[in-house]
């Protein structure tokens, strides 16, 4: 009974008329988006209606890409970070349509970025997930489901890579 | 203001690369005179100033997005989630099981 498909931004994605009511978001699906993917800097997902046809509304969309982390031997920091440079998932950007608003779609990309992160770590390593929230509003709605300040004040937040596996599984066509 | 100039070297600071690309943008009144003030207590032209500064934000902002050196405070606090990984909670729990339900993942 699903409802809604997670697809890979391509040209049958009506970029246009995507609104989330932040400008830089929308602007970066509308213009940067698809040329990040083929730059391979990082790979943006849309939330479609499941029969949707071209051109499909863009309900909600993330872009995750990799990071590396490092981390210097800080004196008095607890032992336990990888010594060498590490990579992690960096989600982006996260962002729902305001028409799409009050149906779930930012909790299921949320749960979606992170079960395509754990697989992306289980396959070639990483800490966890990484997210920049774009404004404190933001960091709250990350806080809720589990996501952690770096440090105070800060927009970036994190969930280590075995806090992403939930045990349930979201279908692949 | 005119932000855009044939310099090809500062009098101070770094020598730049030959300007050859315009990038037009206007600036609020106030803010034109304190870059101009700021580039003429630095000595340089008022262009070679707005490059500088830009490029080392430029550089921070693509940074930030692909490397991650961090700070003695972000080590502690990520060695420690590292340390005691939080299960996942009820939100996220029920977050996944929405999407397991409504979502199919396309390749």
């Amino acid at each position: 009974m699903s409802s809604y498909a997670l697809e890979i931004l391509a040209a049958c994605h009506d970029r246009i008329r995507f609104v989330s009511g932040l400008e830089s978001v929308d602007r970066y699906l509308r213009e940067t988006a698809r040329s990040h993917h083929e730059k391979g800097v990082s790979v943006t997902r849309v939330l479609v209606g499941l029969d949707a046809s071209p051109s499909k509304a863009v309900l909600g969309y993330f872009t995750l890409s990799n990071i590396t982390v490092d981390a210097k031997n800080w004196p008095g920091v607890p032992q336990g970070l990888p010594k060498q440079t590490v990579s992690a998932v960096l989600l982006g950007r996260l962002a729902v349509a305001i028409s799409a608003h009050h149906q779930g779609i930012g909790s299921m990309l949320v749960a979606t970025a992170c079960q395509l992160a754990s697989e992306t770590i289980a396959r070639t390593g990483g800490i966890g997930m990484v997210v920049d929230a774009a404004d404190e509003n933001t960091v709250g709605f990350y806080a809720k489901y589990g996501f952690l300040r770096v440090a105070p004040e800060s927009l970036r937040m994190f969930l280590p890579a075995v806090s992403l596996q939930s045990g349930v599984e979201i279908p692949r066509a | 203001m005119k932000t855009t100039s044939e310099t090809t070297g500062t009098k101070r600071g770094r020598p730049l690369a030959a300007a050859t690309k315009r990038i037009n943008t206007r600036f609020p009144a106030n803010l034109a005179e304190k870059i101009e003030y700021a580039a003429a207590l630095r000595g340089v032209a008022v262009a070679a100033f707005i490059q500088e500064a830009v490029a080392e934000r430029a550089e921070r902002v693509i940074e930030a997005e692909s490397h991650w050196q961090m700070t003695r405070e972000e080590s502690k606090n990520v060695a420690a989630m590292l340390a005691h990984p939080p299960q996942p909670n009820p939100a996220m729990l029920n977050a996944t099981k929405l999407a397991a339900r409504h979502v199919v993942v396309r390749a």
